[in-house]
């Protein structure tokens, strides 16, 4: 008898270690059921093997992995028939005999034209205490019954089937999320590439000068920026803010661009643009979304700026004698009332002076103590770093806010345009 | 973020405190609908403990004032905190919300 023990505890290890095996090379979820359940009939002298997943909204488990071609889903409540009651007492349940069983319930024998003698059926517990299913086996080979050997045989056995399962489950959350992320970065890219990227954009316009950067957060925001001719006196220019992050604001940021380009190059003053652009955004727009955008034209013969501002930040005027905000014109965020007046201003860019946009991601990005970078220090840097041409002055920005955020994650996209006005002499000087 | 709520008679006062941001909005944008979805039409706003606010919060307030616009209610604001204020002021809030200094204004000016 002692030999009997050993022997079959032998056979029993080298079981679990074949199956334990086997379940390590499956990650795909779909695979690993099938291999489950043809393992465990195998090991355990069973005809066959089934097992349940537990779908936790529903509070119901499922099955699909039946063998001989069944491949219809089966849905049991929890603490319905055995395998329902083995789920909710999380307790294994061991039948010699179905038929003399109340919680045995013969419709899928009905169904299937089998014929359940003996039953063994274990909770799979998860990590956390978490029901991850139940697995079952039926009727023991030569009509004998499932007895406490093969109990805890499928107890060993279930542990490791737990593990396998929840591997396959992270490994499935992970690949997915990777391929979410896949897709944002592309999303982002193609978003990216919407805005002018070559510096200078005009090499022959002497005129002026112009710089633009977006250094993009982690997440896919909603900045953006653009500047064009609408004919050969009057550059067109922008920057703004989509409302929300991630895909959605991603999307809404790309429409904007397109109608912006397209309302812009129609013409008229910044006002006319953003009301038309406005009421185009507004049109099905049920989520409310909405982007603050500040757009300008510069007559480069005049230096002439008629800009609007839609509820975006004020631009700097960086002049001789200093820095100072432009005077609030314009209208509303864009996107929420389609009726909206938008009002434009005016002023003059004398030779030498510059225009900065920015979005609120300069001012509000972060150090780890959670200090605003802040208008203050904005308005301080561009007061001391004025004269700089559009490249640098971008660039050394952007460095100053890295600097000041330390190692502190960059929540929102940091987007900048300076404009650089030479006046017509510039180009007197070239000729 | 924080949401607190208080009566006066058919008034629904809800007071915000900490971030109302990306992660908060939706939170948020669910409680609020669900108080109009209760029945209320009259809205007070109070932002005194709001430490920031994003655009994803701005939306909801626009998506509310759809809401209530539909059922004949509104919403106004009052006790706004600084950095709220410094928000507002530049999307200009105060053009489609009405703001106030104290509750007992914006309550008798709902």
């Amino acid at each position: 008898m002692a030999f009997n023990d050993s022997e079959r505890q032998a056979r029993n290890l080298s079981a679990l270690l074949r199956v334990s095996k086997a379940l390590a090379s499956e990650i795909r979820l779909d695979d690993l059921l099938q291999v489950i359940v043809e393992k465990a009939a195998e090991v355990l002298d069973a005809d066959r093997a089934t097992l349940f997943l537990y779908d936790e909204p529903c509070n119901e488990l499922w099955s699909k992995t039946t063998q001989r071609l069944e491949i219809k889903e089966i849905r049991v409540p929890l603490g319905v028939g055995i395998v329902g009651t083995v789920a909710k007492t999380r307790t294994p349940i061991n039948i010699p005999d179905a038929y003399a069983d109340a919680r045995f319930n013969p419709n899928f024998d009905k169904d299937t034209g089998y014929r359940t003698r003996s039953i063994l059926c274990m909770p799979l517990i998860g990590n956390g205490d978490r029901l991850i299913g139940v697995i079952q086996v039926l009727n023991k080979k030569d009509q004998e019954v499932f007895n406490e050997a093969d109990e805890s045989l499928l107890a060993g056995l279930s542990a490791h089937i737990t593990v396998a399962l929840e591997r396959a489950r992270l490994i499935e959350a992970y690949v997915e999320k990777e391929r979410m992320e896949e897709a944002l970065k592309l999303a982002h890219d193609i978003q990216m590439s919407m805005l002018p990227k070559i510096f200078p954009p005009f090499p022959e316009r002497h005129e002026f000068d112009i710089f633009a950067a977006i250094v993009p957060a982690k997440e896919v925001g909603g900045d953006l920026y653009d500047f064009f001719f609408i004919d050969d006196d009057h550059l067109c220019f922008a920057v703004g803010d989509v409302s929300g992050k991630g895909v959605p604001a991603s999307l809404f940021m790309a429409v904007t661009k397109t109608l912006f380009r397209s309302t812009g190059s129609n013409g008229g003053t910044p006002g006319e643009i953003l009301a038309r652009l406005n009421a185009e955004i507004c049109r099905d727009n049920d989520s409310c979304m909405f982007v603050t955008l500040f757009c300008g034209i510069l007559n480069i013969r005049t230096g002439q700026v008629d800009y609007c501002n839609g509820g975006h930040n004020l631009p700097y005027y960086l002049h001789h004698d200093g820095v100072s905000l432009l005077q609030s014109i314009g209208g509303r965020a864009l996107g929420l009332v389609e009726q909206s007046p938008y009002a434009s201003g005016r002023m003059v860019l004398g030779p030498g002076e510059t225009l900065l946009l920015y979005t609120d991601g300069v001012t509000e990005a972060m150090d780890s103590s959670e200090t605003l970078y802040s208008d203050q220090r904005l308005e301080r840097f561009l007061t001391s770093n004025r004269g700089s041409p559009p490249r640098q002055i971008i660039g050394d920005l952007v460095s100053d806010v890295r600097q000041f955020a330390g190692g502190a994650r960059q929540s929102d996209d940091i987007t900048v345009l300076a404009l650089l006005y030479f006046g017509t002499t510039k180009r007197g000087e070239k000729n | 973020m924080e949401i607190n709520e208080d009566k006066r008679g058919d008034v629904v006062i809800l007071s915000l405190s900490g971030r109302l941001d990306a992660t908060t909005a939706k939170t948020f944008q669910e409680r609020i609908l669900s108080v109009i979805d209760s029945g209320a039409q009259r809205l007070v706003v109070d932002f005194s403990q709001l430490e920031y606010i994003s655009s994803s919060g701005l939306q909801v307030f626009y998506q509310v004032s759809v809401k209530l616009k539909e059922k004949g209610g509104r919403i106004v604001f009052c006790r706004l905190s600084d950095p709220v204020k410094r928000v507002f002021d530049i999307v200009d809030m105060a053009v489609d919300f009405p703001i106030f200094i104290t509750r007992e204004e914006a309550i008798e000016n709902l």
